[in-house]
């Protein structure tokens, strides 16, 4: 693997298409503990984050074409995969413990702690400090979608209010996020 | 439904979170698609989302071997490499990504001549090669178990012997990371430079006759001495290398990794 490790992500999955191995080893090891870490963070489950992170790199394996260097970094493009497919996990297992509380005729109890969601978070400085620049009721609505797998509608249905209103403190909420990290810099996940 | 622009500018955000389903996802992915200015922002808005969730953990060593086991689960084998494509990583390197598509693509077509027929070929006709493949019985023979026998002198010999015909073995990345000696049918590995793979896996040697890959033995996982027979059957024209589950494959099932022209 060491004559991968001068190559830039771009040549590295150019190589994954050629069926490198050892090239798709060097992206799990610049990555691949960013994919998992973030599966884990929304899943909070070590085995199925395992899943969603051998799915994301069979993905890229399989399917390399997928990534178009020109919208974004390698790692945007894993993160947000493990991210979708985390989203979903969560989804469906929601919806199957719904289920099985329905039936067991239990009323539903929505608990988010958001403080110990915003303190466990391992972010950079920087993203917490874009973080700090959100308001209370936007930084709630972006966290009960990103990092608990809500949809916005879900969010709405949690928090009690119109989509409309989620809709607009999101927007805003990640509007502050992207002037926040520009100005210090970041553009994305570098 | 035809999603409008101002729409979708509502949901961008939302939508790089993950945030927006079903149907209204698919319009609204629709018109990114077609609209620039919601595309660049929507890369720009997963940025951020990117950020948020760059939550930095160790690679684990045991979830990466976990997934190169299941590498070739879906990989058509029409789409592998031809065994003489042999990729020169300062070649590869300067391919510019959007060519993937192409690259796959004559890879498939290609294959039909190599890899993929080899595959297809070999395993019914196995069990007719075979019983002409002394020593060969079986496709997953091992190798290394008969090595034993296969001192250095008897390499020695093998090299001194009129007639004898060497081959050597290159990969992508070396020229020669192999060398064997064949004569009267009989195969040696003079020297090896092929690097150590975990105990799961195994070098698998591939005959090339008649356009047909014929296993010819695994040569384990740390090849040093080995000794196979080809007596009795047609020579190969070729010798190739695969990297295999422990137990062997019957039809390569991965990229050559090494391979050289057996020239009388």
């Amino acid at each position: 693997m060491d004559q991968f490790l001068e190559a830039s992500d771009a040549q590295l999955v150019t190589l994954i298409g050629r069926f490198h191995e050892a090239a798709l080893a060097e992206v799990y090891r610049r990555h691949g503990g960013a994919v998992y870490g973030l599966a884990r963070k929304i899943l909070q489950n070590a085995h199925e984050a395992d899943d969603v992170t051998q799915e994301v790199f069979l993905r890229l394996w399989n399917n390399p074409v997928r990534f178009d260097p020109l919208r974004g970094s390698l790692r945007s493009y894993l993160l947000n995969d493990s991210h979708g497919r985390a989203v979903d996990l969560v989804r469906s297992l929601n919806a199957r413990r719904n289920r099985e509380t329905r039936d067991a005729n239990r009323s539903p109890v929505a608990a988010y702690d958001l403080q110990h969601q915003v303190w466990d978070m391992a972010v950079a400085e920087e993203v917490k400090r874009a973080m700090d620049t959100l308001s209370a009721e936007e930084r709630e609505a972006i966290e009960l979608a990103f990092f608990q797998g809500h949809s916005y509608v879900g969010v709405a249905e949690i928090l009690g209010q119109p989509e409309g209103t989620i809709k607009s403190r999101i927007r805003n909420g990640m509007r502050k996020m992207r002037s926040s990290l520009v100005e210090a810099g970041i553009q994305g996940a570098e | 439904m035809k999603m409008t622009h101002e729409e979708a500018q509502e949901l961008l955000a939302v939508l790089a979170l993950n945030a927006v389903d079903g149907e209204e996802r698919d319009d609204l992915e629709r018109h990114v698609d077609e609209c620039v200015r919601c595309s660049s922002e929507l890369d720009a808005l997963r940025g951020v989302a990117t950020a948020m969730g760059n939550v930095g953990e160790p690679a684990s060593r045991e979830l990466w071997e976990r997934i190169s086991e299941h590498l070739y689960d879906d990989v058509d084998a029409d789409a592998l490499p031809p065994i003489r494509a042999l990729d020169l990583p300062h070649a590869v390197v300067a391919h510019p990504v959007t060519s993937l598509d192409e690259h796959r693509t004559a890879w498939s077509s290609r294959a039909k001549y190599g890899v993929g027929v080899f595959a297809v070929a070999a395993a019914a006709l196995v069990s007719v090669l075979s019983v002409n493949l002394v020593n060969a019985d079986s496709h997953v023979s091992q190798l290394t178990s008969a090595l034993t026998l296969a001192s250095r002198s008897v390499v020695d010999a093998a090299l001194e012997t009129p007639g004898h015909v060497n081959v050597t073995l290159s990969g992508a990345h070396a020229a020669d990371l192999a060398k064997l000696v064949l004569v009267n049918g009989h195969g040696y590995l003079v020297s090896s430079q092929m690097a150590g793979l975990p105990s799961a896996k195994t070098y698998q040697l591939w005959g090339i006759i008649g356009g047909k890959a014929i296993s010819i033995g695994l040569m384990g996982n740390e090849p040093s001495s080995v000794y196979f027979s080809v007596q009795g059957s047609k020579q190969p024209t070729e010798l190739a290398v695969t990297i295999e589950p422990a137990g062997g494959s019957v039809t390569p099932t991965t990229p050559i990794v090494a391979s050289g022209t057996v020239t009388a």
